[in-house]
This record gives structure tokens, C-alpha cells and sequence, in this order.
């Protein structure tokens, strides 16, 4: 048998042809290395070749066991939980517009059965979302991510000029929605710059500074600069220490942490200067006074805090309608408090932190890495958007309007980000063992000895 | 912890993974060291050898990364800390069939498995 039909039968048996090339790539320079020991014990070289591919065994028997290991594996238990928490979401939003909710046009709370219809397509929507970017090869991302994050840049001005004349459902949410995608991206950038040691960090500050001063000085999305500025500070925080800018760890990661705590400590400080100074509109410098000393919104807090004290362990079947806006967007777990009660509202946060350590534990042992730091990014990402929400509705710490959480907030904005986000950790999961990539890990060049034992 | 029941793989699996945990290989060296250190007793085919490094991998036992040696870029194994536990359980399991086998035959343990 020539080496070729030996390597063609053997990738046939392997279904998932993702995975072909990275396996015959390996077994044809074994089929190599063998034939060249053979001749250079005196072989002659057809025989040698021969031999070699003798040696090997069974194409099919070889193929049939890397197919084994080769193939999409779905990550059941999660979808699992995403089907529950789907659910959750949904059970919550059909009790809220039930019960009634405050209509657009008027301060009136009605019973909204119209609503109900659309809470389930979104759902849906959203259940679909995932489905479709799961199905995705999340691999492009690493093609060309510097290009796609000055698109991002320029989408979110963009958005910012003709902000006014959006429909009103997307004239607050669309800058968000644009700054949620930009964490996977981040992912991909921080990935293309590995490698490149201080220089290649650098760049990467460079390109998040360039998005994040957009973001801010177009006025659009206080809580998006803040989930992606954190996100973006834990994703370089793991790159740095998987040694992908160099050695020098520790000096690294100063360079990112003073800044990551100055900053805001100057923006702060500057907040609180009589006229705002240079750094800050009036606007911005009085959203940060408020959140750090949490006046502006004490009638929430308060609010909450009244509904808090009334919760009981199996649910008091009341929702906050009067006192709350909009608590099928922003207040859903308040909602769940107070109508099902501490054992079920628990139950459900449970789930979602499940899901949350779960994916955590595959992206960190995730083997490829544009996938590991894709999939980091959205467990950080989803984390934080969930943590500040559920702080919020715990009378904890109200900061950021135009909050969803997600699997349980109402809109179809919601379901499809959450969805791409979701989507994507999926897909990094499923294609584990499929796609390849080139590592770099100069480490073992001066640690494993060359000679042979 | 229940001892493996196919005796071939199972030692098979020891025998890679106390290579690796000597240094990091590829996968023909494995096989040529296996064959040197064993005085041609475990002639591995290539066919086996890499479905078991590729499940070793998914296991979390090994990972992979590449690297030029001699104008060859190569895949290399390196054992995990996990892997390593797999093989301290595994070599538990050998003295103790091993053991088990030379009590029945009637001989004597010579050194350690």
C-alpha cells in the first residue's frame, strides 16, 4: 500500500473533516520519520517506504479509533441549563404580564396577554440564536480580528450620530448591544497578539483604549464600558499569566492593574471637583457621584429594600408593579422574590451559577486556545452582567440603567445577545478536538533535553 | 477503583505516559524509545499509539503543543499533572496484578514493576 492510500483511508474513517488534516498531518511525518530510519539503515527506498506503511497497521481500524476521539461533542449538561433557566425566565415574564405591567404609554399597569406571545418568541428566538452560532466554526474570529474590531469602533460612532433616529426600542440598547460583542472580539485580538511579548500587550491595550474612549465619549453605554472594560481586564490578566506576552509576568500585570485602579479612581476624583473638569461632561460626572455614593438612586434602593423585608421563603404572589418600572427588564429577580419566594428564587441562581462554574471549568480547560480566551471572555462577560443585575435587585448597589439579565430579563435584544454569547461558548466546546492550531510554548525548548535516553 | 479490564491497553497507557513523564516526545520517538528500553518486546504500531495519545489528550492526561527540531516541525507530548496521578494509580494497580500473577505461578517478585 502507498502512503497515500493509507492516509486516505484512514482520514475516511474520520466523519468530522475538521479534524482530518491535524490527524494525517501527524501520522504522515510518522510514515516519514520510520521511512527515513529504515533507509538509513541501508534500505532500499521503495522498500523502505513500504515497510514503513506496513508498520503502521490497519488504516481503518486507526481511522475508526481517532474518529472515535475526533468528533463535535455537545456539552448536554449545559444545554440542559440553559433550557431550565430559559424556562425560569419565561415562567417569570408570563407571571408579570398576568399580573400587569406598566404600559408604555401611560403610568397605568395593565394586564398585558400580548405580551405574553412575544416573551415566548423571544425565548425562542433566543433558543435558536444559540443553536445557530453553536453550529458556527467559532474559528473565523481569529482570522482577522484587529480589522473587525475597528469595525466595532466605527459601528459604535456610527451608532452614536444617528442615534436619534433609531427606533426607540434600539436608541438606548444598540451601542450595549455592539460593546457586548466586543468582549469575544477582545478575546481573538488579545489571541492575535500572542506571542509578541511587551509590543503585542501594548497593542492590545491600544486597540481596548481606542473602543472604550469611543464608547464613552459618544454618551452610549455607561454599563457596557464597564462589563467590557472588566472582562477585557480579566482576559489580558489570563494571558499574561499562560505567558503569552513574555516572561516577565508580574511587571505585566502592573502595567494593566495600576491603571485598571487609578483610572477610575481618577475619574472619581474628578467627578467630584466642583465643575467636573476636562475628563468628565456634567452629565457623566454626575452618574459617577451618584453611583459612588449611591443618592441619586436611593428611591430604588429603598423601594427594593421595602419589598425585601416582605419576602418570604415560598413567596408572598405579589409583584412590585407600583413602585418599580419596567420589572420585566430590570427587576426580574426582585420580581421572583417577592411573587415565588427566597426557594425558588435560589433554586434558579443556583442554576445559573452551575451554569456559570461549569463553563468556567471547560473554557480553562479548554485545549485550543483562541477558544480557551473566547469562551473566558464570555463566562466573565455573562458573570459580571449577572452579578451587577443581581446586586442591583438586591438593593445591594443600583448603578446602571437599561440592565438585562440574562436567560431571565424580558426583550428580544436580550435573548438574541445573550444568545450569541451562550452560542459561542457552545461551539467552543463542541469543536474541542477538532480544530487545531499552532501552539507556541518557548518554554520547552531549554526544558526537555534533546538527546535521546 | 476498579483495575482495567483490558490488560493490553491499560499497560500500554502506563508504559506512554512513564515516558512522558521522563520528557517531553513525539510520537515516533515514543515508539522507538518504548522498543529500545523493552529489548524489542513492545513493538507499538503507529496505529495504536496515536488514538491513544489523542484520547490520553482529550482525557486531560497529556497536551500537545509543536516545535522545530532538525527542520521538522513536530507534535510533542507532555504529560499533565492529572496524567501524572493516572500513572500513580495505574502503577499501584501493575504491582498489585503483577504481584498477584507471581503468587499463583509460585515465583518471586523481582524488584518493582
Amino acid at each position: 500500500m502507498e502512503m497515500h492510500e493509507y492516509l486516505d483511508t484512514l482520514s475516511e474513517q474520520i466523519r468530522c473533516k475538521k479534524a482530518r488534516p491535524m490527524v494525517v498531518e501527524e501520522i504522515e511525518n510518522h510514515i516519514n520519520d520510520q521511512a527515513e530510519a529504515y533507509i538509513k539503515d541501508g534500505m532500499e527506498k521503495d522498500a523502505a517506504w513500504d515497510k514503513a506503511v506496513t508498520e503502521m497497521g490497519d488504516p481503518v481500524e486507526a481511522g475508526v479509533a481517532l474518529d472515535r476521539v475526533h468528533r463535535p461533542r455537545m456539552q448536554w449538561e449545559l444545554v440542559i441549563l440553559i433550557a431550565l433557566l430559559s424556562l425560569a425566565g419565561l415562567v417569570i415574564q408570563i407571571v408579570i404580564f398576568k399580573t400587569g405591567c406598566l404600559s408604555n404609554d401611560s403610568n397605568v399597569t395593565t394586564v398585558r396577554d400580548d405580551f405574553i406571545v412575544n416573551a415566548v418568541l423571544n425565548t425562542l428566538i433566543g433558543l435558536a440564536v444559540i443553536a445557530v452560532v453553536c453550529a458556527l466554526d467559532y474559528s473565523f474570529l481569529g482570522k482577522h480580528p484587529v480589522a473587525v474590531w475597528w469595525a466595532g469602533c466605527i459601528c459604535l460612532l456610527v451608532c452614536h450620530f444617528v442615534q436619534n433616529s433609531l427606533p426607540y426600542s434600539l436608541r438606548f440598547t444598540l451601542g450595549y448591544y455592539i460593546v457586548t460583542f466586543m468582549t469575544p472580539m477582545f478575546a481573538a485580538v488579545v489571541f492575535c497578539y500572542r506571542g509578541k511579548g511587551m509590543k503585542g500587550l501594548l497593542k492590545c491595550i491600544l486597540l481596548y483604549a481606542v473602543a472604550i474612549l469611543t464608547a464613552v465619549r459618544a454618551f452610549l453605554t455607561a454599563g457596557g464600558v464597564v462589563e467590557l472594560s472588566i472582562a477585557a481586564l480579566f482576559i489580558l490578566t489570563i494571558a499574561i499569566l499562560k505567558g503569552w506576552f513574555g516572561e516577565k509576568k508580574a511587571g505585566r500585570l502592573a502595567l494593566i492593574w495600576i491603571p485598571a485602579v487609578v483610572l477610575p479612581g481618577i475619574l472619581t476624583a474628578s467627578a467630584f471637583r466642583t465643575e467636573g473638569g476636562a475628563l468628565l461632561s456634567d452629565y457623566q460626572a454626575a452618574r459617577i457621584r451618584a453611583i459612588v455614593t449611591q443618592s441619586e438612586e436611593s428611591y430604588y434602593i429603598k423601594t427594593i429594600k421595602e419589598e425585601m423585608d416582605h419576602v418570604s421563603l415560598l413567596g408572598n404572589k405579589e409583584l412590585p408593579l407600583e413602585s418599580l418600572p419596567a420589572i420585566q427588564n430590570d427587576y426580574v429577580v426582585t420580581s421572583m422574590l417577592t411573587y415565588f419566594g427566597v426557594i425558588f428564587t435560589v433554586a434558579v441562581l443556583a442554576i445559573a451559577a452551575y451554569f456559570l462554574w461549569k463553563a468556567f471549568r471547560l473554557s480553562f480547560k479548554q485545549k485550543n486556545q483562541l477558544g480557551s480566551m473566547i469562551s473566558l471572555g464570555c463566562v466573565c462577560l455573562l458573570f459580571v452582567k449577572s452579578m451587577l443585575y443581581l446586586l442591583s435587585n438586591i438593593a445591594v448597589f443600583n448603578v446602571f440603567a437599561q440592565m438585562s439579565m440574562p436567560f431571565l430579563s424580558y426583550g428580544l435584544g436580550n435573548a438574541v445577545v445573550n444568545g450569541v454569547l451562550v452560542g459561542l461558548l457552545l461551539s467552543v466546546y463542541r469543536n474541542t478536538d477538532i480544530v487545531s492550531e499552532k501552539r507556541i510554548r518557548s518554554r520547552y525548548v531549554f526544558r526537555s533535553p534533546i538527546q535521546k535516553i | 477503583m476498579p483495575v482495567d479490564k483490558s490488560l493490553l491497553s491499560g499497560s500500554t497507557t502506563m508504559l506512554l505516559l512513564k515516558l512522558l513523564s521522563e520528557k517531553d516526545m513525539y510520537g515516533y520517538e515514543m515508539i522507538e524509545t518504548l522498543k529500545k528500553r523493552s529489548q524489542n518486546v513492545f513493538a507499538l504500531k503507529a496505529g495504536t499509539l496515536y488514538p491513544l495519545l489523542h484520547s490520553l489528550e482529550e482525557k486531560g492526561y497529556l497536551t500537545v503543543y509543536e516545535r522545530e527540531a532538525a527542520g521538522k516541525v513536530r507534535k510533542y507530548y507532555s504529560i499533565t499533572k492529572e496524567g501524572k496521578g493516572f500513572l500513580k494509580i495505574k502503577q499501584e494497580e501493575w504491582k498489585e496484578y503483577s504481584g498477584a500473577v507471581t503468587g499463583v505461578l509460585g515465583g518471586v517478585i523481582y524488584g518493582n514493576a
